[in-house]
C-alpha cells in the first residue's frame, strides 16, 4: 500500500526510513512483514524515479519474503545454531540487500533495499543499512512491561 | 470481489471522514478520513490494541480472558490499556507499524468476505467518527483493495488444508529426527491442540491472522502440524513435496495474471 504525504500527524515509520536516503544509488527502501509480504512503507530514493514504485515494490517484497522463508528453513536445518544476518542479491544492474529485523513489528519485519550497481558502492551502504538498523530495531521493538 | 466496494468507493470519491460500519456476518468498521482508509476494524481479527498488550502479558490465563473479551466485542477495558500503553512505553513507531499491521488484517476480515451484495448487508455511515489510535498514515481505497486480493490470492494457493477457520492439530511424533523451530512455530504447534484455528492461533499470539494462517502452512509443510483429525502417524510422516510450497511471489504473479479471479471460499 502506497503512503499519504498529506497525513495529518507526522508519519514517524516513513521519517525512521528516509535514514536511508543517504545511500548513494538508492533506489528504493521498503519495510517489509515477510510473514505477510506486507508493505509497510517505502521510500525512494535518488536512483528511483520513474520506477512506478508500487507495482515493483510488491513484487520485490513477496520475492524477499520468499527469500527469508527458504533461508530459515535452511538456517533451521543446519547442525549449528545461527541467525541470518542480512541478504545480498546481486543483479546486473542491481543489488537487493535484505536484513531481518527479529523483534520488530507484531513478529518480525525485514528492511529491502534496492541498489542500482553502478552508482552504489556495495560495501559502503551494506555498512549504512546495519548502522541503521539497530536504530530502526530498537524504535520498533515492542515496548515490554515485565 | 469484495462485498462493499461500491459504498466505500462512492465515499472515497467524496473525500468523506468518517467510520463506514458493515454489519452482517463478516462485518466491520472502515474508518475514512478525506476518503482515504485511516484503519480499519473487524471483530474477527486482533486490532492494534491487541497487538500492542499481547508482549506485556507474561501470564497467558490473563491474556486468554483479554481476548475472549476482544472477540465478543469488549474493547474498552483492552483500548484503555493500549493507549496508556502508548502514552508510556510504547514508541509512536511501534505503535503506527502495528496499526498498519493490523489494519490490513481486518481490510482482509471486513472486506474481502464473499458476501454477495444480494445478502442485504447494511451499512451505515456516521460522518466525522474517529478510531481512537491516531492515523499517522492514510491508505488510498483501490490500494487497501489491492492488498485484499493479494492475501485472498495467497490463502487461495495453501495446500494441505490449511484455512483461517479450519482446526490443527500437533502431529503426535515428528516426521523427521530434528527440527528446528522459531519461537512462534514452537507456540503454535505448542497451542495446536486440533480445537485451535490459525484464526485462534492468532489472537493468542497477538499476531495478525493472515501472517498465522501463512505460518500454520508453513509448518504443516514441516510436517508438525495437520488439518487433518484422523491422519494416522505413518502418513504424517511423509516428505513434504514441493507443490505443497507456497511462495509470495508467485501468487503475486498469479494475481496479476488472473487479474480478479480471487478465489473466495477461504476467508478468515
Amino acid at each position: 500500500m502506497t503512503r499519504d504525504s498529506n497525513a495529518k500527524g507526522e508519519d514517524v515509520v516513513h521519517r525512521a526510513l528516509a535514514g536511508l536516503n543517504a545511500i548513494h544509488g538508492l533506489i528504493s527502501a521498503s519495510l517489509v512483514e515477510p510473514d505477510s509480504a506486507h508493505v509497510l512503507d517505502t521510500v525512494i530514493g535518488d536512483r528511483g524515479v520513474n520506477l512506478g514504485p508500487t507495482a515493483e515494490g510488491r513484487t520485490v517484497a513477496a520475492g524477499a519474503s520468499d527469500v527469508i522463508q527458504v533461508l530459515d528453513l535452511m538456517t533451521a536445518s543446519l547442525g549449528e545454531p545461527d541467525e541470518l544476518e542480512d541478504v545480498i542479491i546481486t543483479l546486473g544492474r542491481r543489488h537487493h540487500l535484505i536484513m531481518p529485523l527479529p523483534t520488530a513489528g507484531a513478529d518480525g519485519l525485514i528492511i529491502v533495499v534496492t541498489l542500482d550497481r553502478e552508482h552504489t558502492n556495495l560495501a559502503l551502504a551494506r555498512v549504512q543499512l546495519r548502522a541503521l538498523a539497530p536504530v530502526l530495531e530498537t524504535m520498533t521493538s515492542p515496548g515490554r512491561v515485565s | 470481489m469484495a462485498a462493499h466496494p461500491e459504498r466505500l468507493l462512492e465515499l472515497a470519491a467524496e473525500r468523506a471522514t468518517g467510520a463506514l460500519y458493515l454489519n452482517g456476518r463478516w462485518g466491520g468498521t472502515v474508518f475514512l478520513i478525506d476518503g482515504r482508509i485511516g484503519y480499519v476494524e473487524s471483530v474477527l481479527t486482533p486490532g492494534v490494541e491487541a497487538l500492542l498488550l499481547r508482549p506485556t502479558y507474561g501470564d497467558e490465563h490473563g491474556w486468554a480472558e483479554l481476548v475472549a473479551g476482544l472477540r465478543r466485542g469488549e474493547t474498552a477495558p483492552a483500548i484503555t490499556a493500549a493507549g496508556q500503553l502508548i502514552r508510556s512505553s510504547v514508541s509512536a513507531v511501534d505503535t503506527e507499524i502495528l496499526r498498519r499491521t493490523a489494519l490490513a488484517d481486518a481490510a482482509l476480515a471486513t472486506l474481502g468476505a464473499a458476501v454477495p451484495e444480494a445478502a442485504r448487508t447494511r451499512t451505515r455511515f456516521r460522518p466525522g467518527e474517529k478510531h481512537w489510535c491516531e492515523a499517522l498514515c492514510t491508505f488510498a481505497v483501490p490500494d487497501v483493495l489491492a492488498e485484499v486480493n493479494r492475501r485472498k490470492t495467497v490463502l487461495g494457493r495453501l495446500t494441505l488444508g490449511v484455512a483461517p477457520r479450519r482446526a490443527v492439530r500437533r502431529v503426535p511424533k515428528l516426521p523427521i529426527e530434528r527440527i528446528r523451530l522459531t519461537a512462534t512455530q514452537w507456540n503454535i504447534a505448542r497451542s495446536a491442540d486440533g480445537s485451535t484455528t490459525p484464526l485462534d492461533l492468532a489472537w493468542l499470539l497477538g499476531h495478525g491472522v493472515f501472517a498465522t494462517t501463512v505460518a500454520v502452512h508453513q509448518l504443516a509443510r514441516l510436517g508438525v502440524v495437520t488439518t487433518d483429525p484422523d491422519l494416522p502417524e505413518s502418513s504424517a510422516a511423509r516428505l513434504v513435496p514441493a507443490r505443497h510450497a507456497m511462495s509470495f511471489l508467485h501468487a503475486s504473479i498469479a494475481e496479476s495474471d488472473e487479474n480478479l479471479c480471487a478465489p473466495e471460499s477461504q476467508q478468515p
